[in-house]
C-alpha cells in the first residue's frame, strides 16, 4: 500500500511530494526528509564496492512501526522515494521495483520536455496525475 | 553451553575388552576434536571443515531400539552413530580360540540396532612385534579383516597402544584418530541426513491437524544444536531462520483465516514483558524452553526465546551489528504480529517490552562491538532512537510527561508495567541493567525526565556520530518539544534552529515553515521579541499555509513592527522580481546614464505577505565599484581583439559591437553582437548578419540547482547612493515601483540590495541575480585650439580656431575664460576690436551640456629666430585660465608649434681690394605660400661714421630697382651691396650693420619690415696669392707625370712692411698632384712687397687640373712669449710655433678655381715618369 511518493533532487531539495492522504503530508515530509540520510549511505557503500553498473534500486531504506520507506537514485542524482505501509505485505520487492521503473520513466519524461529546468519544482499535470494513478494502482 | 553440547554430542559405543578401553578412552575423547575432519555432504551442499566431539557409552542392546527403527529417527541429541569393538589380541591362535567368536556376536547385534556404522580396533603391543623378528605370514589384522571386513576393510584399524609412549606409537595413534574422525563423521552424516529427512516429513504433514508447531520447532531445533556442535553456527542460525520464517507465515495466514488450533496457544496474555535476554552467559534459555515443551508460552515468550537463540548465534560469530540490525525487524515485525494475533495486552506492555529489548540488545551488542568499529552505528543509532520513542510512550501512559498530573489510573499502569519486568536472575548483569532503568524512569517524573533526556542524547550522538545528520536534528525536534512541556523554552531554540538551516539550506519550504511556526511559539514564550518577529514574517509569506494561520502571524508581525528595530531577510516575503534602469541610450557606453542626472528605475516587488504593508521608504542600495577604469580598460581591449579577427575571415567583415540585454529575466551582462557582412567576390555585398559567437553557451540548457543562498540574517550593507522612492504601500501581489536616484558622481555602480522599510522594520534581500550595474559618465570640458591645415608661420598673421565643450556639465552662467601666450606670440580676438595682446579674456555665454562653440583667435608670432640656421620652428604655448573648472587644474597650456618662413644668411665676398656684402634669403614655405620682398635696404648706424678712418664708408647697391621678388622652398633670394670706401689698414673695426625689407605673403595686402642684424669684419684685403704651373725649361706643355715648377707670389697688398712670419701651405689633391719636396714653407715678408717661392710639382693625370690650393696663415715662432699672461696653462702652447688663420677677407687668391691643362704622358716613357712620381 503506497501511501506517498516523492521525488527529490540532485542537491536534495523536494521536487515532488504526492500522497494519498492529505493530512499526513507534514509527517511525510519529514520521513523524506529523513530517508535522504539512509539514500547517502546507500550510495557512498555501492561506490564503495566498485561495481561499474550502478544498482539504481536501494531497496528499503528505513522502516518504522507505521511505513516502510524503499529507495531508488537517478544516475542524475534524483532519488525517488516510496513511502508504503507497514502492514502491508502484498507489495513485495519485485512490485516497488516495478512501481520505481515507472516512475523513473515518467521523470524522463517530464526532462526532456524542454519547458522544465531540471532541479526545479515538478508542477506538470500530467505528471501528477501519473503518480496519482500509480498511488492509487498499488493501494 | 557445556551443557548443551554435553547432551547433543553424538554417542559412540564401545564393546569387547572394555578394561582396554577404558585405559585408551580418555586419549580418545581428547584427541578426537584436535583436528578438523572434512564433512562432504549430501544435496550438493559444499563441503565443510568441522570439528567434531563424542561421547562413549558402553555398548547395550534394549528393546527401545527396535521401536524407533521403525518410527524413524526421533531425537538427534544422544544418538548412537558409531559401534566400536575393542580387542588385544597376540596372535592368531587366539585370535581363532575366543576373539572371533565374541566379536561375532557383537556384529549381530549391531546390524539389529537402526544405526550399523561400526569399527574394530586391534590394539597391538609394540614390544611383542619386536621379539618376533620373522614376520607372520597373516597377521591378526589381517584375519579380523577378512572374517569381518568383506568389501569394508578400512572399518578394521591396528593401533599401537599409546600408552607405551613411542614415536612409532603416537604416529600410530594419530592415524587410528584420524580413521575414527573420518568413520565418525561418516556416520554422523549418515544419522544426520537421517533426521534432516524426518523434519522434512515432520514439516509436509504442519497442515494436519494434530500438527503442534511446538514439537516441530523442538525437532528442528535439534538440527541447530548439532550445527552448533559442529562449530557451523551460520547452518544453525538457518534452522532458526527457517523456523521464524515458518511462524510468520503461520501467523500470516492465520490473518486471512485459517488459524491451527495450536496457535491460540501463543494468543495468551503474556504476563512478562522484560525484553530479550541476550545473557552471553546463559544462551540457552532452558525455562522458556520448557515452556515450549509444554506448549504454554505465550507469542511473547516464544519469541524472546528465537531471538535470544539467533542472537546467541550471530554473537558467536561476532556479528554484534546483525543483531542490532535485526533487532529493529523484529520488533516492528512482532507488533505485527501481535496485532494479527489478537492478543490482548496489558496497555503499555509492549512499549515497555520494546523499549527493554532495545536497552537489552544495546547494551549487549556495544559490549561485544569494541574494536569492530563504527559500521554498527546506523543500527544502533536506530535502536536508540526507538528506545526514546517507547520510553516517551510510556511516560506519556504513566503520566510522567513534564506538566502531566499523576491520576489512579497512571499509577496502576505503573504498578502494571513493573509486575511485569524481572531480571531473569541474572546476577552477572551489568548494573543498572535495562530493567532497573526502566524501573527507575517510572518511579518519578524527575527520574523519567533524566532517562528520557540521556536515550535522546544517545540516539542523537550516534546519528550524528555515523553521519545521519538529518535524523539527529529530527530528535532535536522531539527534545524541543519535550523542553516545550518541561518549560524551558530557551534550551528549544538550539534544536529548532539547527533543523531550520537543514531546511534552508536543502530548501524543503513545508518543513521550512513548520520550524518556523514552532520556533515563533518559543520565541513568544521566551520573550524574544526580535527573533518572534522574523518567525512571524517567515509564516506570513509561506503561500501554502491557511490563511488564518499567515493572518495571525502577520498581525504578530505588524504590531511588533511598531517598536522592535530589525532586519529581515525579506527574498521569500517581498520578492523583488524585476529591476528595469532606464538608461541614457544616447551615450556611447552601455547602460549608462549622465553625471548630474536622475535614475529611474522601476521595480517590480511581490509582495507575499497577506495583507498590505506600509512602508516608509523603499530604496536599492547603490554601491561603487572600484575597479571601473580597469574593465573599460579591458572593454577597449577586447573591442580591438575583435577587429583583429577581422583579417583571419577574408570573406566575413565584422564590427564588433555589444547590444545590452533588456530582457527581464536575463542577467545584464552583454552578449557580444557582431556585424558580419558577406562579400561577393567581386567585392560587392552579398548579405549582411548579425551573429553572436556565444549562441552555444548562451542557448545551453540551464540546470537549476534548486539552492538559492538564503542566509537566516541579512545585515544592511554600506553604500554609496541609493535608488529610493518614499511612503509606498505594498499590496499582496505584484507591485511596480519607480525609484530614483541622483547620479552625482562618474563611475561605475551596482545594485547592492533592497530595502524596504516599514516603520521599524527593515526587508533586507540582496539583488544577486542578475547583476544590474550602472555606469555613471561624467565628460569634462574642453578646451582646444585647431589650426588649419598649413603649419602656422610666424611673421604674419595666422588664424586659429578655439574650440570649448561644455562636456555633461552645463554652465549655467556666464563665464569668462582667460588666455595668455608665451613670449613672442601675440593674440588677438578678431571679433573684438582689441589689438594683440599677449593677455585676453574671453566671455563665455551660458551653453548647455554637450555644447560646443568655437571663437577664431588670430596669432602673430616673432620672426627673431629666423636668423639662426638650425631652428625652423618655436614651441608656443597658449595658457588657459578657466578658474570654474574645479575638476580640472584650471592652467589648460596649449602648445602652438610656429614655423619660421625663410632665413637669412648674410656672406662677405671679396674681389681683389673690393669688397661685396651679400644677403641670402631662402624661402621655407611652398611656393603656394610664397613670400614677396621688395626695397632692400643695407644700413650702417651712424655711430660709425663718427670713425674719421670710416667715415668715407659707403653703399653701392647693385641690386635691380625697385623689384619685388617672390621667394619660396624652390626660389631663394640674393640681395648684394658693394661697401666702398673702407681705408686699407689692419685692425678695422667691427661693422655692424642690419638688413631690411619689405615683405608680405602672398595674397595679404599690407607689408611688413623685416630687420636681420649682422657683423661685417676683415673687410681690408691685407695679402694676395697667385700661384701659377709651368713646365720646365725646354718643354711646351705640362704633361702628365713630368715635373713641372709651381711658382707662389705672395703681394702685401698694404705694402706696410709688416715683421709678421708667413707659412704657406700647398694643398694638393693627392689624386691630381704630386708635391715633390715640402708643401709647406714659413717666410717672412719684411723688406719686400713681393715673395716667390717655387715648388717642384708632377701633375698625375691628364686633362683641366684645378691648381693646388694654397693657404697662407700667419705664423708665430715659438720663441715669442705670450702677451700679458704668465698663466701656466699657456706656457706649453707658448713654447711651440702657432699658425694664425687669416680671416676670409684678408686673403684674396688671384688663382682660385684656376686650372691648367696637362696633356697625357708621352706613352714610350710613360712607366719612367710613374717611377719618378711614385719614388
Amino acid at each position: 500500500m503506497a501511501v506517498c511518493i516523492g521525488f527529490i533532487g540532485k542537491e536534495n531539495s523536494p521536487l515532488f511530494l504526492r500522497c494519498i492522504n492529505q493530512s499526513q503530508e507534514l509527517q511525510f515530509h519529514y520521513i523524506m526528509h529523513t530517508c535522504i540520510d539512509f539514500v547517502e549511505e546507500k550510495i557512498i557503500q555501492s561506490n564503495k564496492s566498485g561495481s561499474d553498473v550502478r544498482e539504481l534500486y536501494l531497496g528499503l531504506l528505513y522502516s518504522s512501526e507505521e511505513v516502510k520507506a524503499y529507495g531508488f537514485v537517478t544516475n542524475t542524482k534524483i532519488k525517488i522515494v516510496i513511502i508504503i505501509d507497514s502492514t502491508n505485505s502484498l507489495l513485495r520487492d519485485n512490485e516497488i521495483r516495478a512501481i520505481f521503473r515507472k516512475l523513473h520513466n515518467a521523470y524522463t519524461e517530464l526532462v526532456c520536455n524542454p519547458f522544465y529546468t531540471p532541479g526545479d519544482p515538478i508542477t506538470s499535470k500530467s505528471f501528477g496525475a501519473l503518480v496519482d494513478e500509480l498511488l492509487a494502482s498499488s493501494s | 553451553m557445556c551443557i548443551m553440547s554435553s547432551k547433543t554430542q553424538p554417542v559412540i559405543t564401545y564393546a569387547g575388552d572394555t578394561q582396554l578401553f577404558s585405559t585408551l578412552e580418555s586419549a580418545t575423547v581428547q584427541g578426537l576434536p584436535q583436528e578438523t575432519v572434512e564433512w562432504k555432504r549430501s544435496y550438493g551442499r559444499p563441503p565443510r571443515a568441522v570439528t567434531l566431539s563424542a561421547s562413549f557409552q558402553p555398548f547395550k542392546i534394549d528393546n527401545d531400539g527396535f521401536k524407533e527403527l521403525s518410527k524413524g529417527l526421533k531425537k538427534l541429541s544422544g544418538a548412537e552413530v558409531l559401534h566400536t569393538y575393542w580387542v588385544e589380541c597376540q596372535d592368531i591362535d587366539t585370535y581363532k580360540a575366543n576373539v572371533r567368536e565374541s566379536i561375532q556376536t557383537w556384529f549381530t547385534q549391531i546390524k539389529q540396532v537402526e544405526c550399523s556404522d561400526w569399527l574394530i580396533i586391534l590394539v597391538e603391543n609394540s614390544d611383542s612385534k619386536k621379539s618376533k623378528q620373522i614376520l607372520p605370514r597373516t597377521t591378526v589384522l589381517d584375519k579380523i579383516k577378512n572374517d569381518f571386513g568383506g568389501k569394508t576393510t578400512e572399518r578394521c584399524i591396528a593401533v599401537v597402544d599409546p600408552v607405551k609412549g613411542e614415536t612409532k606409537s603416537s604416529e600410530s595413534w594419530q592415524t587410528f584418530l584420524f580413521r575414527l574422525r573420518q568413520a565418525l563423521m561418516a556416520a554422523f552424516s549418515r544419522t544426520l541426513t537421517k533426521f534432516e529427512e524426518t523434519v522434512r516429513t515432520q514439516r509436509e504433514r504442519r497442515n494436519e491437524l494434530n500438527w503442534n508447531f511446538c514439537n516441530y520447532f523442538l525437532l528442528q531445533e535439534e538440527l541447530a544444536f548439532a550445527f552448533e556442535m559442529l562449530g557451523l553456527y551460520d547452518e544453525a542460525l538457518v534452522q532458526y531462520d527457517e523456523l521464524d520464517a515458518l511462524f510468520t507465515q503461520f501467523v500470516l495466514n492465520s490473518a486471512v483465516g485459517d488459524a491451527p488450533d495450536w496457535l491460540l496457544a501463543f494468543q495468551a496474555t503474556p504476563n512478562n514483558w522484560s525484553g530479550v535476554c541476550l545473557n552471553p552467559k546463559a544462551p540457552f534459555n532452558t525455562e522458556l524452553r520448557q515452556k515450549i515443551q509444554n506448549h504454554t508460552m505465550s507469542v511473547i515468550d516464544f519469541r524472546n526465546y528465537l531471538f535470544a537463540r539467533q542472537s546467541a548465534l550471530l554473537l558467536i560469530s561476532s556479528k554484534p551489528a546483525e543483531v542490532a540490525r535485526r533487532c529493529l525487524s523484529y520488533v516492528q515485525s512482532y507488533m505485527y504480529e501481535l496485532k494479527l494475533l489478537n492478543v490482548s495486552t496489558v496497555d503499555g506492555a509492549i512499549p515497555t517490552w520494546i523499549l527493554l529489548t532495545c536497552l537489552q540488545v544495546l547494551s549487549t551488542c556495544q559490549s561485544h562491538v569494541g574494536a569492530t568499529g563504527n559500521q554498527s552505528m546506523e543500527s544502533f543509532a536506530l535502536l536508540w532512537n526507538m528506545a526514546k520513542d517507547k520510553l516517551y510512550e510510556l511516560g506519556r501512559k504513566c503520566g510522567l510527561l513534564p506538566g502531566a498530573s499523576v491520576g489512579s489510573a497512571e499509577l496502576h499502569c505503573v504498578v502494571t508495567l513493573s509486575s511485569g519486568i524481572t531480571d531473569y536472575g541474572d546476577d552477572s548483569a551489568v548494573r543498572p541493567t535495562p530493567v532497573d532503568k526502566l524501573k527507575e524512569a517510572l518511579s518519578s517524573s524527575q527520574a523519567f525526565t533524566k532517562h528520557y533526556l540521556e536515550l535522546s542524547e544517545l540516539a542523537m550522538g550516534t546519528f550524528k556520530h555515523c553521519g545521519r545528520l538529518r535524523s539527529a536534528r529530527l530528535i532535536g525536534r522531539d527534545l524541543s518539544r519535550f523542553y516545550l512541556q518541561l518549560g524551558q523554552p530557551q534550551k528549544s531554540v538550539s534544536f529548532l534552529l539547527d533543523l531550520l538551516r537543514g531546511y534552508q539550506e536543502e530548501d524543503w519550504p513545508l518543513l521550512r515553515i513548520d520550524t518556523h511556526i514552532e520556533l515563533a511559539e518559543v520565541f513568544q514564550k521566551i520573550g524574544d521579541r526580535v527573533r518572534f518577529i522574523e518567525a512571524s514574517a517567515n509564516i506570513a509569506a509561506y503561500p501554502a499555509l491557511n490563511a488564518d494561520t499567515r493572518m495571525k502571524y502577520f498581525s504578530h508581525l505588524l504590531q511588533s513592527a511598531q517598536d522592535e528595530f530589525r532586519s529581515i531577510n525579506c527574498s521569500s516575503m517581498m520578492d523583488l522580481v524585476d529591476i528595469r534602469i532606464h538608461f541614457d541610450t544616447s551615450l556611447e557606453e552601455p547602460c549608462s546614464v549622465l553625471c548630474d542626472s536622475i535614475v529611474r528605475a522601476e521595480v517590480e516587488v511581490v509582495n507575499h505577505f497577506p495583507g498590505p504593508v506600509k512602508c516608509s521608504e523603499v530604496t536599492i542600495t547603490v554601491k561603487a565599484v572600484k575597479n571601473a577604469n580597469d574593465e573599460s580598460k579591458q572593454s577597449k581591449a577586447a573591442g580591438k581583439k575583435s577587429v583583429a579577427d577581422k583579417s583571419l575571415d577574408s570573406k566575413a567583415i565584422e564590427k564588433p559591437g555589444v547590444l545590452a540585454a533588456k530582457a527581464k529575466t536575463s542577467s545584464s551582462d552583454y552578449i557580444p553582437i557582431k556585424e558580419q557582412l558577406h562579400l561577393k567576390q567581386d567585392g560587392s555585398l552579398s548579405s549582411v548578419a548579425l551573429v553572436c559567437p556565444s549562441a552555444q553557451q548562451l542557448l545551453g540548457r540551464k540546470v537549476s540547482h534548486g539552492l538559492l543562498p538564503t542566509e537566516l540574517s541579512v545585515i544592511k550593507e554600506e553604500y554609496t547612493h541609493k535608488l529610493s522612492v518614499k511612503d509606498v504601500n505594498i499590496v499582496p501581489g505584484v507591485n511596480r515601483l519607480t525609484l530614483q536616484m541622483k547620479a552625482d558622481h562618474a563611475g561605475t555602480y551596482v545594485l547592492s540590495q533592497f530595502v524596504a522599510c516599514s516603520q521599524r522594520l527593515e526587508f533586507i534581500q540582496s539583488v544577486n541575480c542578475p547583476k544590474v550595474s550602472i555606469t555613471v559618465v561624467e565628460v569634462m570640458p574642453s578646451v582646444t585650439v585647431i589650426k588649419t591645415r598649413d603649419d602656422l608661420l610666424a611673421g604674419t598673421d595666422q588664424e586659429v580656431e578655439l574650440v570649448i565643450r561644455t562636456g555633461s556639465t552645463a554652465f549655467q552662467n556666464e563665464k569668462t575664460l582667460r588666455l595668455c601666450s608665451s613670449r613672442g606670440l601675440m593674440i588677438n580676438l578678431p571679433k573684438t576690436d582689441s589689438l594683440f595682446q599677449r593677455e585676453l579674456d574671453l566671455v563665455l555665454p551660458p551653453m548647455a551640456a554637450f555644447e560646443t562653440v568655437s571663437y577664431p583667435l588670430k596669432i602673430r608670432a616673432d620672426l627673431g629666430f629666423t636668423a639662426s640656421k638650425e631652428a625652423t620652428f618655436v614651441e608656443h604655448k597658449l595658457s588657459v585660465h578657466c578658474p570654474w573648472l574645479s575638476k580640472t587644474p584650471p592652467l589648460l597650456d596649449l602648445p602652438l608649434n610656429v614655423y619660421a618662413p625663410f632665413t637669412v644668411q648674410y656672406k662677405l665676398h671679396t674681389a681683389y681690394t673690393k669688397k661685396f656684402v651679400n644677403i641670402h634669403v631662402q624661402g621655407l614655405t611652398p611656393s603656394s605660400r610664397a613670400f614677396e620682398f621688395q626695397n632692400p635696404n643695407v644700413l650702417l648706424p651712424d655711430a660709425t661714421y663718427k670713425n674719421p678712418a670710416l667715415s668715407k664708408l659707403e653703399w653701392r647697391n647693385l641690386n635691380g630697382s625697385s623689384q619685388t621678388l617672390k621667394i619660396s622652398q624652390d626660389q631663394p633670394a640674393n640681395y648684394l651691396w658693394e661697401l666702398c670706401g673702407a681705408p686699407a689698414q689692419y685692425d678695422l673695426p667691427l661693422l655692424k650693420a642690419e638688413f631690411s625689407v619689405d615683405y608680405r605673403l602672398v595674397g595679404t595686402s599690407d607689408w611688413k619690415l623685416f630687420s636681420f642684424n649682422f657683423d661685417i669684419a676683415d673687410y681690408a684685403t691685407l695679402f694676395t696669392v697667385r700661384s701659377r704651373v709651368e713646365p720646365v725649361k725646354g718643354n711646351d706643355f705640362l704633361r702628365a707625370g713630368s715635373l713641372c715648377h709651381m711658382t707662389l707670389t705672395v703681394s702685401d697688398v698694404l705694402q706696410q712692411a709688416s715683421s709678421a712670419a708667413l707659412m704657406y701651405e700647398v694643398l694638393a689633391d693627392q689624386a691630381l698632384w704630386a708635391v715633390c719636396g715640402r708643401t709647406a714653407g714659413v717666410f717672412s715678408m719684411e723688406g719686400s712687397s713681393k715673395h716667390s717661392v717655387t715648388l717642384d710639382v708632377m701633375p698625375l693625370v691628364c686633362g683641366f687640373l684645378p691648381l693646388p690650393a694654397v693657404r697662407l696663415s700667419r705664423y708665430i715662432p715659438a720663441e715669442q712669449k705670450p702677451k700679458e699672461t704668465n698663466r701656466k696653462a699657456d706656457l706649453a702652447a707658448a713654447t711651440l710655433p702657432r699658425l694664425e688663420p687669416f680671416g676670409a677677407g684678408q686673403v684674396y687668391n688671384w688663382s682660385k678655381a684656376q686650372q691648367v691643362h696637362v696633356l697625357a704622358a708621352p706613352s714610350n716613357n710613360g712607366p719612367t715618369s710613374f717611377d719618378t712620381s711614385t719614388s
